[in-house]
């Protein structure tokens, strides 16, 4: 599983941080970081849970 | 035929979540999706915000697809749910057998007339785009409803350089936002041209196939291009008919989203018990609740329970507002940085539910609202 960020979409909401602390980063002044562009197999769902909670779909998942 | 599994019957952000915290939770066997609308999961509250004003294209509200171990059915409509025989029937006539069973059907936009007959709402993808697409070219807009979506659709309007009047009760977003925030977001609006026509008792809509205004009871009658009903939604729950499981308009369920044996219920449908059970139609309760109910389906009271975590936003004449914590925001208000004045900054009130802290066009992660939420407690 790979993770991307859809261009300018992300408001830094944080709920993908919040949801998957592991995979996802929000610094104070930047879209979301994430820590894991290519997801370790154990971090697979935690991955997916923070992508589905993104409230502006800002997180691509690539399978 | 596949084996009975997990049928999860609602196909929004809510339904897949609760398959997907199932499958996590060690259930090994099939699970379905099945959803009434033609699209994949997509995020309903961005719909009266980037997408209806036009910023952003009907694909930007698309939520990643489901896993590729759940099989999922759009377009496909639950019509009963059979406890004693684990069935749940669907409009096509077919009927699938469930060992464990999801409740996720939502909520539907409440409207003023009987079957909605000629109303406009704003609850939907399919509903998102034809408004956009009316709002086009339309000289006025008249916006029933002063909560969050009314305020959203109504921002939308003026946008889209269409003369808005809102009919509310109160001023804008006072019973969800507190008289602070709200008083900041009316002026706001009136400021961009927004006519705020307060009414406190039901109002006659006119117009036939396509509602063109309303009657106050004062007499007062408002005519527009558009006419948008904006008062809340209520859940769907006509299909659980007989089935026991409806209470006061929603499904009734346990600390861990549990209805009745092999039944679980979440999102905007549901009604979780506690000294006030109420449903809390709001994306972050409907995911959080998905979670709970998926892994209850699964491992029972080896689940953890929910526990709400209050988390909120809204988009709005140019306010981006964000909160943490029991709404209204009530009390005493602590200014923590910026100022309402100048529409940017971070506020906490200490009210009788609790600490709820604010961030006015200030970005700030949800993990750091919620630590000034708690140490304001």
């Amino acid at each position: 599983m790979e993770l991307s960020l859809h261009d300018g979409r992300c408001e830094g909401y944080g709920l993908c941080e919040e949801a998957a602390p592991r995979i996802y980063r929000l610094p104070d002044d930047a879209d979301v970081e994430i820590l894991h562009a290519k997801v370790p197999a154990d971090l697979e769902t935690e991955a997916a849970a923070g992508a589905r909670v993104c409230p502006v779909a800002a997180i691509q998942i690539h399978r | 035929m596949t084996p009975p599994g997990v049928v999860v019957v609602g196909g929004s952000a809510a339904g897949v979540a609760a398959a997907e915290a199932a499958r996590r939770s060690g259930f090994d066997g099939p699970i379905t999706v099945i959803g009434d609308e033609p699209h994949p999961p997509y995020t309903r509250p961005a719909l009266s915000k980037a997408l209806l004003r036009g910023t952003a294209g009907a694909e930007s509200v698309h939520l990643p697809a489901p896993d590729a171990g759940i099989d999922f059915h759009p377009g496909r409509r639950a019509t009963g749910l059979d406890t004693a025989r684990r069935r749940v029937l669907l409009a096509d006539g077919e009927a699938l057998g469930y060992t464990g069973v999801v409740v996720a059907t939502g909520a539907r936009a409440r409207t003023l007339r009987r079957g909605a007959c000629g109303e406009t709402v704003l609850r939907s993808l399919d509903d998102a785009i034809r408004l956009r697409e009316t709002l086009r070219g339309a000289r006025s807009a008249l916006v029933i409803g002063g909560g969050f979506v009314g305020t959203e659709v109504a921002s939308a309007c003026v946008a889209a350089g269409v003369p808005t009047t809102v009919v509310t009760r109160h001023a804008l977003l006072v019973p969800h936002l507190g008289p602070d925030l709200a008083r900041l977001v009316t002026r706001e609006a009136t400021d961009a041209g927004v006519v705020l026509v307060r009414s406190h008792a039901e109002m006659r809509l006119v117009g036939g196939e396509r509602v063109t205004g309303v009657v106050l009871p004062d007499g007062t009658a408002l005519e527009a291009d558009v006419v948008v009903t904006a008062v809340g939604c209520l859940p769907n729950v006509e299909w659980l008919r007989g089935s026991g499981l409806v209470h006061h308009g929603g499904v009734l369920v346990d600390e861990r989203c549990r209805a009745a044996a092999g039944v679980v219920a979440a999102g905007d449908v549901a009604r979780v018990r506690g000294p006030r059970p109420a449903r809390t139609p709001f994306w972050t309760a409907a995911l959080d609740q998905a979670r709970v109910a998926g892994e209850a389906l699964v491992r029972g009271e080896a689940a953890p329970r929910y526990v709400p975590a209050p988390f909120y936003w809204t988009e709005a004449f140019g306010l981006a507002v964000t909160i943490a914590g029991p709404i209204p925001a009530a009390g005493h208000r602590e200014t923590l940085a910026g100022s309402l004045l100048d529409r940017s900054g971070l506020f906490r009130w200490r009210g009788p539910g609790g600490s709820t802290v604010a961030a006015v066009n200030y970005k700030i992660a949800v993990r750091k609202l919620r630590a000034l939420a708690r140490e304001g407690a």
